[in-house]
């Protein structure tokens, strides 16, 4: 195994080293995030907060020939009753993309190393702040602190249809067994599914705006814990979305819909869940800076019941300053988080925030 | 660990070098010449220069990447729109006009191919009126050159009467006497617009009349072999005299005029007697699909004409809002009176045409597919022989392979939030669920 990491962290940095075509378009990028849920209150509320410190290298090598290398430094911590009970903080996992193109544009082969810099063997005490930040509904920036060595091959091609572009692709991915917890001194070792991946997606020109549609399969394997083998339920992620100027400003609508089917997991039925997300930002330029004021709300069902809703409203910026550009973002969320047992309500508010920083 | 450890070194090595070649490229011109030595067949290098260029008002170069980029993509819509926006800049209206109209049929922005439309107008205008310039300063090399004498050119007619509302009958008379003349394949006519710019230039009309010896002199100029004199009398409310002389620009010699007393009801019909005469004086005999084309009658609403021949007079004068209001109030007095709804059309274009700056066009290109194009070339990036399919096709891409933290780094065309990926030990043994109050995971491990 370790032969084989060494092989393809070689394969895909030696070229950052031979060659600099289109290096002139390299970037680099940090994007500072906070974000902070708070749930229920009095006595029983909790807090679960994230920061996290994303660092993305963008290295186009060629016109045809690009990777990309992101990994992050997070701090993810579970409050409740205003003390800390689960907290996890370190590096995540490294991932590395290369892309290359082929003909007049229209295919792309691309592959990907999920490279196990992250946290492993965690400890009990940091396993619920581990595990909080996972959540679909949620939907923290960092959503993992590892998921062990992994990697994926895949195609993507786009033709014009009519009037429409439309495009398709297929990827495999492959993970390989880490130790995700510790139990009673011990690994307790975790090997995530394969996932099949497709994605279909059709874009066009809708008067001065543009407008797009995707759908994205990914099926699942088997993910084996220990000894046991579970399958947590394929998903689908239907996206959507329509821009289009107003008078100077642009406003662009979209929205995406997960569904996870039902699956096995450790105690059980994975019952089927659903979360569907809409929002709208109307951008404009105040001298030099663009602006985005947005809204978007998201609901969420498992098994058919409601289990929670959120409401976003926030601000997006882009101040551009040389060769940096800066992109500030603030927001706040409030909605419902709901017992899937029997319906009852748990209010949840939270606040994020961020400041992405690109430098060309 | 030790592995970890050399990914990020050569990592780190790989970065340390990348702002040195971020300082070297951060010209765009000098980053989209660097693209364009590398593939100099490339289309979108070529084009992404050529804006570049034109960006940096080095028009002549903008021209001749962006031809370049024409000939290897003939419809490449960007290409030509720039390519007439350098070329009006460098005042080549000829090469401007053949470049916008294939921008109309190759371009993808709505509102660019309608500013472009009214240009089109405008630049007909401003061509023939720079061509009427150039004869007149080059009066001397042109004036020996005879035309033919198939050639003809129909100044405006000379209106003689008491009421001033049918002065305007100058222009419509010359006008359907262009088009009918127009029928017969023998004849080469010259243009209203290009006669009427050169009559203006060298002011052909004189306190309301036509001088004779200057309309010779712009019959040379305009290389025409016969010019058709003409005259309309109206002594009084109901009669009305058309008359015609046919004159050889290279004799100076006048034919014996032909003349047709009528009323003014009658005006069409006369008019048609009167185009068949200059047939006849011509010795142009014409077949009968071309007769029957002559035949035919624009407008039978003598107001219909008088509007429309107020519309041209309007047209002339560069007054086209008001151009425009005639050939509409023409156009709605004879439904079926398609020259005076195409003409309507146009002077309307030339109304928006006024008011559209290449400023103008080039902010309406938007933040569509042609927009993103630009703004890429105004970074020095390249963009592609087909921007849209790129952008299709790295959507694709990043949902077959998406990255572990999405970085949103554009504000106004990216969602506010993306679906989220799978963390599958949260999702196996259920520790991502916000709203549990307490969660005990038991392991049991198999004997």
């Amino acid at each position: 195994m370790r032969i084989l990491i060494a092989a393809s962290v070689l394969a895909v940095a030696l070229p950052t080293l031979a060659t600099a075509q289109g290096m002139q378009d390299a970037a680099v990028i940090i994007a500072p995030q906070m974000t902070n849920y708070t749930i229920g209150t009095g006595a029983s509320k909790r807090t679960i907060s994230q920061t996290a410190i994303p660092i993305v290298f963008v290295l186009p090598f060629t016109d045809r020939f690009s990777m990309d290398v992101t990994t992050a430094y997070a701090i993810s911590d579970v409050k409740s009753g205003g003390a800390s009970v689960s907290k996890i903080n370190g590096l995540t996992d490294t991932q590395v993309r290369a892309n290359i193109s082929v003909g007049s544009d229209a295919v792309i082969f691309t592959v990907g190393l999920n490279l196990p810099t992250g946290q492993y063997t965690i400890p009990p005490e940091q396993q619920d702040a581990a595990g909080q930040i996972g959540n679909d509904f949620l939907n923290y920036p960092v959503s993992s602190m590892g998921n062990g060595f992994a990697g994926t091959g895949g195609i993507a091609f786009a033709r014009p249809v009519g009037s429409w572009n439309v495009g398709a692709g297929a990827s495999v991915r492959k993970s390989t067994e880490f130790a995700a917890f510790e139990v009673s001194s011990a690994e307790y070792r975790f090997t995530p599914a394969d996932e099949f991946r497709l994605r279909l997606s059709m874009d066009r020109p809708v008067g001065q705006g543009q407008v797009d549609f995707g759908l994205s399969y990914s099926a699942f394997g088997e993910d084996v814990a220990d000894t046991t083998s579970y399958s947590t339920g394929d998903r689908l992620i239907a996206t959507g979305s329509w821009s289009f100027p107003v008078r100077s400003a642009n406003l662009f609508l979209s929205g995406w819909n997960l569904y996870r089917m039902e699956g096995q997991r450790l105690g059980g039925v994975s019952p089927k869940e659903n979360v569907a997300n809409i929002s709208a930002g109307l951008s404009f330029t105040v001298k030099q800076v663009v602006v985005q004021p947005n809204i978007e709300t998201r609901l969420w069902q498992v098994d058919g019941a409601r289990a929670g809703n959120l409401v976003n409203l926030g601000m997006r910026l882009r101040v551009d300053a040389g060769k940096f550009t800066l992109y500030p973002s603030a927001g706040y969320s409030i909605g419902t988080l709901y017992s899937t047992v029997d319906g009852t309500g748990t209010d949840v508010t939270g606040v994020r925030g961020s400041l992405t920083l690109r430098w060309n | 660990m030790r592995l970890v450890r050399s990914f990020l070194a050569l990592t780190l090595f790989a970065f340390a070098a990348t702002p040195l070649e971020a300082q070297r490229g951060t010209d765009p011109i000098a980053k989209l010449e660097a693209a364009r030595a590398r593939s100099p067949q490339n289309v979108g290098a070529l084009r992404g220069l050529g804006i570049a260029y034109y960006k940096a008002k080095r028009f002549a170069d903008a021209r001749t990447v962006l031809d370049q980029a024409r000939r290897i993509d003939p419809k490449d819509g960007l290409s030509a729109l720039y390519a007439g926006l350098s070329a009006e800049a460098l005042g080549d209206l000829t090469n401007a006009k053949a470049a916008y109209t294939s921008y109309l049929a190759n371009g993808k922005t709505r509102k660019v191919v309608n500013d472009i439309r009214g240009r089109l107008v405008a630049l007909g205008r401003a061509e023939a009126i720079a061509s009427a310039k150039s004869s007149v300063a080059n009066e001397a090399t042109i004036s020996r050159t005879p035309g033919s004498p198939l050639t003809i050119a129909v100044p405006p007619l000379t209106f003689s009467g008491t009421d001033s509302s049918l002065k305007p009958l100058e222009r419509g008379m010359a006008d359907l006497l262009i088009t009918d003349l127009s029928r017969s394949a023998r004849l080469t006519v010259v243009e209203r617009d290009r006669m009427q710019a050169l009559a203006d230039e060298i002011q052909l009309s004189q306190s309301g009349r036509v001088d004779s010896s200057s309309a010779v002199r712009a019959g040379k100029l305009i290389q025409a072999g016969t010019l058709v004199n003409g005259l309309i009398l109206a002594p009084n409310a109901s009669r009305i005299t058309l008359d015609a002389r046919l004159v050889s620009v290279g004799t100076g010699a006048f034919s014996a005029p032909s003349t047709v007393n009528g009323t003014l009801d009658a005006l069409f019909a006369s008019e048609k007697l009167l185009v068949f005469q200059i047939f006849d004086k011509l010795g142009v005999v014409l077949t009968p699909a071309e007769r029957q084309l002559v035949d035919r009658r624009p407008t039978t609403n003598l107001n219909a004409f008088l509007a429309y021949s107020r519309g041209l007079m309007a047209s002339d004068d560069g007054r086209f809002q008001d151009a425009a209001r005639f050939f509409e109030s023409a156009r709605s007095l004879d439904p079926g009176f398609g020259a005076a709804a195409a003409r309507a059309q146009a002077a309307q274009a030339a109304v928006v045409s006024a008011q559209v700056s290449a400023a103008t066009i080039e902010s309406n290109l938007g933040s569509g597919e042609e927009g993103r194009t630009v703004t890429a070339a105004s970074n020095g990036n390249t963009g592609s022989a087909n921007p849209g399919i790129v952008a299709t096709r790295n959507a694709v891409t990043a949902a077959v392979n998406p990255p572990a933290v999405n970085v949103i780094t554009a504000v106004s065309s990216t969602p506010v939030s993306i679906a989220p990926q799978r963390d599958p030990v949260g999702t196996t043994t259920n520790t991502d669920t916000p709203n549990l109050t307490g969660q005990v995971v038991i392991i049991i491990r198999r004997p």
